[in-house]
């Protein structure tokens, strides 16, 4: 029943002993989703209309019968179909993602080039959701009942309501056109020469209101999710027995429930990433980022299914990367939990 | 009894008759739409970007080509309610089946379809949806498949769940010593017991369905010659500087019904488990 000795090693321990149990295991479920994921990518590519010579030949305006033979010998198109997974497959495990056709660039550096921009929008999403959430969960769970808690609660239902585009839509008239507080669009003002914490601050301001477009719905689930949670907390009888012993309201609440009830919001992190993720292709798209996500919209535009699916495959490798380091987390603020 | 208590729990619940209430008006314009409005409502028919409450013949304005937008939007409500419901019936239909499949038979033929799951909860829905538009080519159809095919993985799992804790039970049993055959036993015997969950879950599915459809079609990936409110708001956007309401408006029509299916769906939920009711 002791804490296990690798929570006292510090952030070494993180990768130590049941940690590492926990990781390898976890590596190993992840591998047949992986393999799922290029498995359905591959029959996309077989039932979109046209194949990746087609595509080539109409980009370069044309070619004759024994170039399309020759090109779809040397990508193998020519093999059974089974073969050609094993070469997409073998493709993919050296990292090679293709070319996109729209904008001639390989895909995984497309791809990488913007990843960073929606990283950061995730992880101020993700920030803002998850503390305004808890925040607003625990301020109606200690209400509960009471007007204060049904108007948090309404307010929650209102919010899951609203589509984020259209949120970020308004948000432009009022914040970026009418009151011109922030910046309509973008990432950093272009051009600009700021250097330093200027820079920062400057990308700063053009993130506030995608990140509210983006993250309000998660504020309104994870403040239902804390409040469930929190109540819950409050009938068990170890919060009976501290209000016995005479502990005050707060001292209970943030002591005693509050660390309780915050552990499962911590998975639903994970959980949730995916829907953020796919979020951000439309939120990108009305804030004009560059990100992966308005990469995903341009390339349906463009009629770039191989940029698409390079995104569906990192977008997947990133949820799955996301859902091991909560795991990790998870394990780490919970002792309980064994690496079984 | 029990059914007079539920309906009682229901309608003593003033957030979901209000819910009721606003879902019945969108669906009534939605049905009555080609008689209240008949023509296209695409069609242009008034001076561009007349705002709301100026001409009595354009209650809510007309946007920057001149269209009527309460004909959009009563239009556009027909386009967004049977797309979401269409996408969301078969998205709890294929989630009942590989759930029902799974719970049912177990060992590696659980296993798998786990893993498939798995695999559709850990591609981003929506970029999913985009690969699988971009394969079959933008339209309603395509919409309604895409939705229906990245919505299907929770109705699966509670699914599973229920068939996983049902399947050792007495009843079962007995109809299988009685010769029944598997589809029997899942489709008859089990799966009415495992629907209650699934139902209050069907509200989740239908408000989210209708909000991607929003989405996808605000991206301009489903038919163009049709007025959807997502395509509203898009249109609105290149005049939203002097004329915001023109994306304003169908904004709101998106948020009442998507709240009004929420309530609704709370409601239900509340009368289904009397005693966590309002926690």
């Amino acid at each position: 029943m002791s804490a296990s000795p690798d929570r006292r090693r510090g952030a070494a321990g993180l990768f130590a002993g049941r940690a590492f149990v926990l990781a390898r295991r976890r590596l190993a479920q992840a591998l047949p989703v992986i393999l799922l994921v290029l498995v359905g990518n591959f029959l996309l590519l077989k039932l979109a209309p046209g194949d990746a010579v087609d595509a080539y030949i109409a980009a370069i305006g044309g070619g004759d019968a024994g170039l399309v033979a020759k090109l779809r010998a040397d990508y193998g198109l020519d093999q059974p179909a089974i073969v050609q997974l094993g070469l997409y497959l073998w493709k993919i495990l050296r990292l090679d993602l293709g070319q996109s056709l729209s904008l001639g660039q390989p895909v995984l550096t497309l791809i990488l080039e913007r990843l960073p921009n929606t990283l950061l929008l995730m992880a101020s999403s993700i920030s803002l959701a998850f503390g305004l959430g808890i925040a607003l969960g625990v301020a109606a769970a200690r209400r509960a009942g009471r007007p204060e808690d049904t108007a948090i609660i309404t307010l929650g239902l209102i919010v899951y309501a609203t589509p984020g585009f259209w949120l970020g839509l308004m948000l432009i008239v009022i914040f970026a056109v009418k009151l011109a507080w922030l910046p309509v669009s973008g990432i950093e003002t272009i051009a600009s020469t700021l250097t330093g914490f200027e820079r920062i601050l400057d990308i700063a301001r053009h993130l506030v209101l995608p990140t509210v477009s983006l993250a309000l719905v998660y504020v309104a689930i994870y403040m239902r999710l804390m409040r469930a949670g929190m109540l819950e907390v409050y009938g068990l009888d170890f919060v009976r027995t501290a209000k016995a012993k005479g502990l005050t309201d707060d001292r209970i609440a943030y002591r005693h429930v509050l660390p309780n009830a915050i552990l499962p919001m911590v998975t639903m992190l994970g959980l949730q990433f995916g829907t953020l993720l796919g979020g951000s292709v439309v939120i990108e798209s009305v804030f004009s980022i560059p990100g992966i996500g308005r990469l995903a919209y341009e390339s349906v535009i463009g009629r770039d299914l191989n940029l698409l699916l390079g995104i569906v495959f990192i977008s997947a490798l990133l949820v799955i990367t996301v859902n091991l380091i909560v795991d990790l987390l998870y394990a780490r603020l919970d002792p309980r939990i064994e690496s079984a | 009894m029990m059914r007079r208590s539920f309906r009682e729990r229901f309608s003593t619940n003033r957030g979901a008759l209000a819910g009721l209430i606003i879902l019945a008006i969108v669906v009534l314009a939605a049905i009555a739409a080609p008689l209240l409005f008949p023509g296209d409502p695409l069609d242009i028919v008034g001076r561009p970007l007349t705002e709301p409450f100026e001409d009595w013949r354009f209650p809510l304005g007309t946007d920057r080509l001149g269209r009527d937008m309460l004909a959009g939007l009563v239009h556009g409500a027909r386009a967004s309610l049977f797309v979401g419901l269409v996408a969301a019936i078969g998205a709890i239909l294929l989630g009942i089946l590989i759930g029902a499949v799974a719970g049912y038979f177990g060992g590696w033929t659980d296993e798998s379809l786990m893993r498939l799951t798995e695999t559709f909860q850990t591609v981003p829905g929506f970029i999913l949806a985009l690969a699988l538009i971009a394969v079959m080519g933008p339209g309603v159809v395509s919409v309604a498949i895409a939705i229906a095919l990245v919505s299907w993985t929770g109705p699966a799992r509670i699914t599973r769940a229920e068939f996983l804790s049902l399947r050792q039970r007495e009843f079962v049993a007995a109809s299988r010593i009685l010769g029944q055959g598997h589809a029997h036993i899942i489709f008859r015997e089990i799966l009415p017991n495992a629907l209650a969950p699934i139902i209050v879950l069907g509200s989740v599915i239908v408000a989210a369905a209708i909000l991607i459809e929003s989405a996808l079609s605000y991206l301009g990936l489903s038919d163009p010659n049709r007025a959807t409110w997502g395509q509203m708001i898009a249109s609105g956007r290149a005049v939203f500087r002097s004329a915001w309401y023109v994306s304003a408006i169908p904004g709101f029509a998106i948020l009442l019904t998507v709240l009004a299916v929420s309530l609704v769906g709370e409601g239900l939920t509340d009368a289904a488990n009397p005693r966590t009711g309002r926690r």
